[in-house]
Formats: C-alpha cells, sequence, structure tokens
C-alpha cells in the first residue's frame, strides 16, 4: 500500500454535554474573540442560548450571525466572510447543520487568505490555513466537522463547487448527540442517511486505505442498528449517541479516503432539483451499490456484516444480497421518495439525464468508485433510480 | 456500545501520514506546516545504521538545514533529557522531529516541552497535565509498537530514584506521525515481539479502562484485529511486508486507543519494573499481562470477551466466560512462543525482587494508571501478581 495522508481535527470531544465545553477548547487552543455562525432554524430552537451563556461565564463574548442557508451559496460564504471582516476575531464557532459548518469553513479560509470564494475551488488542494474553526454539529450526518471538505452553490448556474485541502479543517470538533435530540425525523433519516453513504463509499473507494478502512467499519457498526430507532424514537439517547459517533467516524473515514460514485451522481441531481443532499444520496444508495456490487463483492460483504446483515462466516454473495435488500428496505421505513415522488418532472429529469451524466464524470469522482460507468451506465442508473 | 456518561476528550495528531515510503515525505509535511529549521532526535544506532542520515539527507535537498542529536538512551533520564534540550539551545528551532522507538520519541516530546516551558523534569510528572504547547513534535516511530508517535503522553526516568515519571499533556502530542512500516523490517526478533506485545497491551488495557469511550474502543477493537493474527508472523518472518504493515497500523491505532483512554493496571505495574531492573518496557508489559488479565478479568469479563473476539480467539455466540479463559491461555501462549522471559529467568536478582516489591508497588499506585483498572488492585494484591509474574 502506498502512503496515505490523513489528517484529523487535534481536539474531538464527544459526548453529551460536549458542546457545553467550548469555552475549555477555546482556551485549551489560546483563543478569546470567537465569531458564532449559526442558522436561523438553530438559533430559534434555543440551543445557541446556553452555549453563549457558557461562553459569557467565562468572559468570552462572541458576536454571532445567523445568515446562513441552505445547500450553501457563495452569496452566503460571502456575507460571512463580511461579518468576520467587521470584527476582530481569533477564531469562527460553527454551530449547526452541514451547511453552517460548509459556510463557515469556507468563509474562513477566504477571510484569511483573501480573494473570491470561487478562487478556491476543487481541483486547487487548499492547504493554506484559515481562520480556525472550531465546529459543532447540530446534526447526525455531513461529518464536516472532522472533514477537509466543504461544498457551495453558485446560486447564479446552480453550479456545486467542492472545496478541499487541510484549509478547510476544523481545528476542534466537538460532537454532541444531545443537539440533536430534537432533529425532526425527515432531517435523521437525510442526514443519517448521508452519513451511512460516507461510511460505504469511503470503504469501497479505491483512495481507501487501512486506516480508513477502520474508521468506516466503526461508522457502520454505529449506524446500521441504530438508524431506525433514531427516526422513530427521537428521543432514543442510545441511538442518537450511536448516529452521532457514526457519523463522525464517517466523516473521518471519507475525509481520508474519499467519496465515489453515489455522491457523484447525487451532486447533480440535488443541485438541479434542489432536495438535500442526503435524500439524493439515499435514493441513488441502493441502485449504485447494485451496480457497483460485483465489482468487489468482498468490499461490500465487509460493509453488510459491520451492519449487522450478515456474520463473519456468510458468503460475500449472501451478505451483499442483503445489504441491497437493507437499503432498500431502508429506504421504504424512512420513506425516501424516489425522483419521481419528489415531483421532479419526468420531461426535466429526461432532458437532464445525459448533461447530468457528463458533469458527473467530468468531477472526478467516479474513477474512484471500484466500478467506473461510462455516461450511458449512468444514465441508466439515473433511470433505475427515478420510480425506485 | 455504552452510553458515555462524560465527554470524551479525543486528541489526534492533526497529520497522519502512513504506508510503506512515508517517512520519505518529511520535507513536505514540513513544508506543509511551515516548520524549517527542525531539531532531529534519534539514536546512534539508527544514525549510524537506520534511516536517519538519509532522511536529514533528503531534508537538506529540499532546502532544510537539520540539526541532530543521536544520543539519545532507552529509557532516557532527567539527565539525557537535559543533556538533549542543551544541544536543542545551542541554536534557533522552530520543531522538534523524534525518529526511532519509544525512547527518542519520548525525548523529543519532553525536550519540545522544555525548549518553550523550562524545567525542572520533575514539575511535570502527572498529575500534572500540559496543555500550554511546546515546539511542535513531529514523530517517526521505527518500532510496531509504543504509539508515541499518536499519544499524548511521554515516560521520563527519574535517575535518582529510578522512577519512571509519566507525563501527560497536549503538549506531547505530534503534530504529525509519520508511520511507515518499511522502517520496521529490520527490526530484530526479540524486538518485534517486545514491542508487538506492548501494543497488544496497550489495545487490551485501553478497552478495559474505566476511561474508555466509545472512540477508544473501536480505534482498540480494530488495533487487535490487526496485531492478534500477524504478532507471530514478523517474529517468525520478519521480511513478511503484509504482516509487518499490520502491525505498525495496529500499534499506531492502539496508541490512538490508549491515548484517549488510559493504560491501566499492567503498565502500572511495569514501569517499575523497568526502571529498577532495566527490563525493556515492552517485556516487562508482556511478564505481567497473563497474571494481570486472570486477575482483571472477573471485574469486566463482557470487555475481555471482546478482547478475545477481536483477537479472533472466539465466536461472537460464544459466552463470555468461554471467551475470557481463551483469551488468558492465549497471552501466556503468545509469552511462550516469543520466549519472553519470567523476571527470574530474565536473570533478576531475587533477593533483590523480593526486597524491592513494596516500593514497586506503591510506585504503580501513584503513577495512577492502576485506578483505571476494571479491578482494583491493593499493594499486596500487586505483591501477590508480581510474584505470580516472577516464575511465570
Amino acid at each position: 500500500m502506498p502512503t496515505s495522508s490523513l489528517a484529523f481535527p487535534r481536539i474531538v470531544r464527544i459526548g453529551g454535554g460536549a458542546s457545553g465545553e467550548v469555552p475549555e477548547v477555546l482556551k485549551q487552543l489560546g483563543f478569546s474573540r470567537p465569531a458564532l455562525l449559526t442558522g436561523k432554524h438553530v438559533h430559534g430552537s434555543g440551543l445557541v442560548q446556553p452555549l453563549l451563556d457558557r461562553l459569557g461565564s467565562s468572559g468570552i463574548a462572541a458576536r454571532i450571525s445567523t445568515e446562513t442557508v441552505p445547500d450553501p451559496t457563495i452569496a452566503a460564504v460571502a456575507a460571512c466572510v463580511d461579518f468576520l471582516r467587521e470584527g476582530d476575531h481569533d477564531c469562527l464557532i460553527a454551530f449547526g447543520g452541514g451547511s453552517v459548518l460548509d459556510t463557515a469553513k469556507i468563509a474562513a479560509l477566504v477571510f484569511r487568505q483573501g480573494g473570491e470564494t470561487r478562487d478556491y475551488k476543487a481541483p486547487r488542494l487548499v492547504d493554506e490555513p484559515g481562520l480556525p474553526v472550531i465546529a459543532i454539529p447540530t446534526t447526525a450526518g455531513t461529518g464536516s466537522e472532522v472533514s477537509r471538505f466543504a461544498t457551495a452553490a453558485d446560486q447564479a448556474t446552480d453550479e456545486k463547487m467542492l472545496f478541499m485541502g487541510l484549509g478547510f479543517l476544523p481545528v476542534a470538533a466537538l460532537v454532541d448527540h444531545e443537539l440533536t435530540v430534537s432533529k425532526p425525523p425527515r432531517l435523521t433519516a437525510d442526514t443519517g442517511l448521508d452519513a451511512l453513504t460516507h461510511a460505504i463509499e469511503s470503504y469501497v473507494s479505491v483512495r481507501a486505505n487501512a486506516f480508513t478502512r477502520g474508521q468506516a467499519l466503526m461508522a457502520l457498526r454505529a449506524i446500521g442498528p441504530n438508524l431506525r430507532a433514531a427516526y422513530r424514537d427521537p428521543a432514543n439517547a442510545a441511538a442518537r449517541e450511536a448516529m452521532m459517533l457514526g457519523a463522525t467516524y464517517a466523516g473521518l473515514a471519507f475525509s481520508n479516503s474519499s467519496v465515489a460514485l453515489v455522491h457523484a451522481l447525487s451532486r447533480q441531481l440535488s443541485a438541479l432539483f434542489h432536495m438535500s443532499h442526503g435524500l439524493s444520496n439515499a435514493m441513488l444508495l441502493p441502485t449504485v451499490t447494485e451496480y457497483s456490487a460485483p465489482a468487489a463483492p468482498a468490499l461490500y460483504a465487509d460493509c453488510a456484516r459491520a451492519m449487522g446483515l450478515a456474520a463473519e462466516a456468510e458468503d460475500d454473495a449472501v451478505a451483499v444480497t442483503r445489504l441491497l435488500a437493507e437499503l432498500r428496505a431502508l429506504n421504504a421505513d424512512l420513506e425516501v421518495p424516489s425522483p419521481k415522488a419528489f415531483g421532479v418532472p419526468e420531461a426535466r429529469f429526461e432532458e437532464a439525464l445525459v448533461p447530468m451524466a457528463e458533469r458527473a464524470l467530468a468531477s472526478g469522482t467516479p474513477g474512484v468508485n471500484p466500478r467506473v460507468p461510462n455516461v450511458e451506465e449512468i444514465v441508466a442508473i439515473y433511470r433505475r433510480a427515478w420510480n425506485a | 456500545m455504552p452510553l458515555s456518561v462524560a465527554p470524551a476528550s479525543i486528541l489526534l495528531p492533526r497529520i497522519l501520514r502512513i504506508g510503506g515510503g512515508a517517512s520519505r515525505q518529511l520535507p513536505d509535511v514540513l513544508s506543509g506546516l511551515g516548520l524549517s529549521r527542525p531539531f532531529l532526535i534519534t539514536d546512534r544506532f539508527l544514525w549510524e545504521q537506520g534511516p536517519a542520515q538519509a532522511l536529514v539527507e533528503r531534508i537538506a535537498n529540499a532546502g532544510v538545514a537539520t540539526r541532530v542529536y543521536a544520543d539519545t538512551v532507552p529509557d532516557p533520564t532527567i539527565a539525557d533529557v537535559e543533556n538533549c534540550l542543551e544541544q536543542l539551545r545551542r541554536d534557533r528551532h522552530d520543531c522538534v522531529i523524534g525518529l526511532g522507538g519509544g525512547s527518542p520519541i519520548d525525548t523529543a516530546k519532553m525536550v519540545a516541552v522544555l525548549a518553550v516551558h523550562g524545567g525542572p523534569v520533575s514539575r511535570y510528572k502527572v498529575p500534572h497535565d500540559q496543555v500550554q504547547p511546546g515546539l511542535p513534535i513531529l514523530a517517526i516511530p521505527t518500532t510496531a509498537g509504543t504509539g508515541s508517535e499518536t499519544t499524548r503522553f511521554t515516560i521520563i526516568t527519574d535517575g535518582e530514584t529510578d522512577e519512571k515519571m509519566l507525563c501527560a499533556g497536549s503538549a506531547y502530542l505530534p503534530i504529525a506521525a509519520l508511520v511507515d512500516y518499511e522502517l520496521t523490517l529490520s527490526k530484530p526478533r526479540r524486538l518485534s515481539a517486545d514491542t508487538g506485545l506492548d501494543a497488544l497491551t496497550h489495545a487490551i488495557e485501553a478497552y478495559v479502562s474505566r476511561k474508555a469511550n466509545p472512540f477508544s474502543d473501536g480505534m482498540a477493537l480494530l488495533a487487535m484485529k490487526a496485531i492478534a493474527p500477524n504478532l507471530r508472523i514478523v517474529c517468525s518472518d520478519p521480511a513478511d511486508r503484509r504482516a509487518r504493515e499490520a502491525m505498525m497500523l495496529g500499534a499506531t491505532q492502539a496508541g490512538m486507543a490508549f491515548s484517549n483512554a488510559s493504560v491501566a493496571l499492567v503498565h502500572g505495574m511495569s514501569r517499575p519494573i523497568g526502571a529498577h531492573f532495566h527490563v525493556p518496557h515492552g517485556l516487562s508489559n508482556a511478564m505481567l499481562l497473563p497474571f494481570v488479565t486472570a486477575f482483571s478479568a472477573p471485574a469486566a469479563p463482557a470487555r475481555y470477551a471482546e478482547c478475545a473476539r477481536a483477537m479472533g480467539l472466539a465466536e461472537a455466540a460464544e459466552r463470555d466466560g468461554v471467551a475470557v479463559a481463551r483469551l488468558v491461555d492465549e497471552l501466556s501462549a503468545l509469552n511462550a512462543d516469543l520466549d519472553v522471559p519470567t523476571p527470574r529467568t530474565f536473570g533478576i536478582d531475587p533477593s533483590e525482587w523480593r526486597r524491592l516489591l513494596p516500593n514497586m508497588a506503591e510506585q504503580a499506585i501513584a503513577s495512577g494508571s492502576p485506578a483505571n483498572n476494571p479491578r482494583t488492585a491493593s499493594a499486596d494484591q500487586m505483591q501477590d501478581l508480581y510474584m505470580k509474574a516472577w516464575d511465570g
């Protein structure tokens, strides 16, 4: 195996109440003048005030901005950069779901390095430091709190831009499942399926290494038995904790390997038809897995075993069959719509198929999938998912 | 998965390069971190016959001049560390590179803190928690064992009292670890065995520790899965690259596990053996591991059974009692197969051993590690365990 290059936030606090330790973490890092970025919804949920109180009682006053949008845009990033420029800050606390975290990570980099947001998009590898980010996720999903990736869309062109490099890796992540207890079931399902997708894709990716495979298996063991429980019983603390851990492990795994074909296809779908990232992943996951598994049955079988779907001694083929069945059953149980049921007009879907396939291939991500498709195969996958 | 009671504080190196040839990426890692004046700490053997000179040349070719200290010794003492510090202070440096087994890396860690915060070394002993960073530390292990490259600990011996002082805090955690199994291919059999058993001990103790958390549990189980099937192989076939790679990965994962949980009774009792009788750390751990495991398992049979399952000794469906019995048997068998001596066959003087037992038990307790054990051991029980281990 050639050398793998991994990177982690130096500090990760995990567990119920971890978000309350933000003053200690700031102190540990030597920071005292934080800005805080959150979303209006999170702010309205009453989760932010306790955090501000904790900071206040440690003599730290944070300036706060709620100017974020779901599925971050470069306009939202620019607004955050302006907000940072108006203050005098030595760090940025990002408190929210993946959109808030991604907005903060990109803005912190642009604020410190200057220029336009667009200058930093992939394939550029941005290892220069941004303003240090302390990430506090309020969903168990994106893994953005421990990843060196972020995405933002150009709202004018619907182009979804990927940002990557150490410059987008938070210095600290406070992973507190108590913040997720009030998540509505739809959000629990979409973010949980997103985390599951991260874990599976990073495990089967040709960029996976022995270390990230271990992290991915930890994620699958945590997520597999707990996703339905968190969806059906939002107050189930054990399930919430396992999902939160699983999402963070999955983030560590894919940040240090890659995602694969599901994400490549999903980005196009979500950008064009404005559906949430986790949902568009989930719509595609069973179909893409069915397409990819014949190229790497042993790897998909490991995923099935880690999810508790097959015993160690059972055949790979049996395990893969169970995995496919489980992914379909999960989508049914978690009420994931097909693109058709979501309300995508069939004519627009049909005319978008080839452009979506071409853009997916151009992103390079399909190249790390265990089975690499051409345009026709991608179109066929989209069509199979249409009414799945 | 147990519900954790309080948030776990996980510390990770920012950069981890892992795989064959990872150490050759040192220039790239230094420049990525904006570091340009390294002080490299290693030992005489690695300098004269190992990879140290080639690495220094590689950095020099990238335009970075390195000063080298190649006089670290096994089980570094306060005097050794101060000597190294004096060399570092003869010029300006922006980071410290530890290259070697646990001793050079542990020396580097302490020197990095002393360079910024000054001595005496004794004030850094636990329960002191060194949060304020020293110089950035880069670690390049040449053994698959200590896991020191990813831990927040260092061990320095007080030469006056023969006490192995545990020093802890985020300041000791390397900013970057370059984990290159190719550096371990030439390890002699004894070193492969001792360091491998050390890594196995880290994984087991982290998993059963009272400070275990879901993250450290996951890392510990991965470590055991990597180590258990490969430890005998690297001892019988040193050139087996796949086994070497797995051992190296397992040792690093075990380091991440115990650094974020703790070690426990084995380590607490092992350090005094090493300090008084100059037994290599991995070896003194191994001498104790079967006995301490048999003593501790009744207090946490489910946890030890999971270790057995991760090590491939029992099926998921088999009962905890069966799994634990297999674990204890396997730990004894490993010691036999890898020719781990007992304290007696190692050549320790029996009367000295008996004379120092009360002192060793006291030092073990004072280190704090035994308090993390699933079963609490009194000083008397520790002396019993030492006597059990005496003759194996």
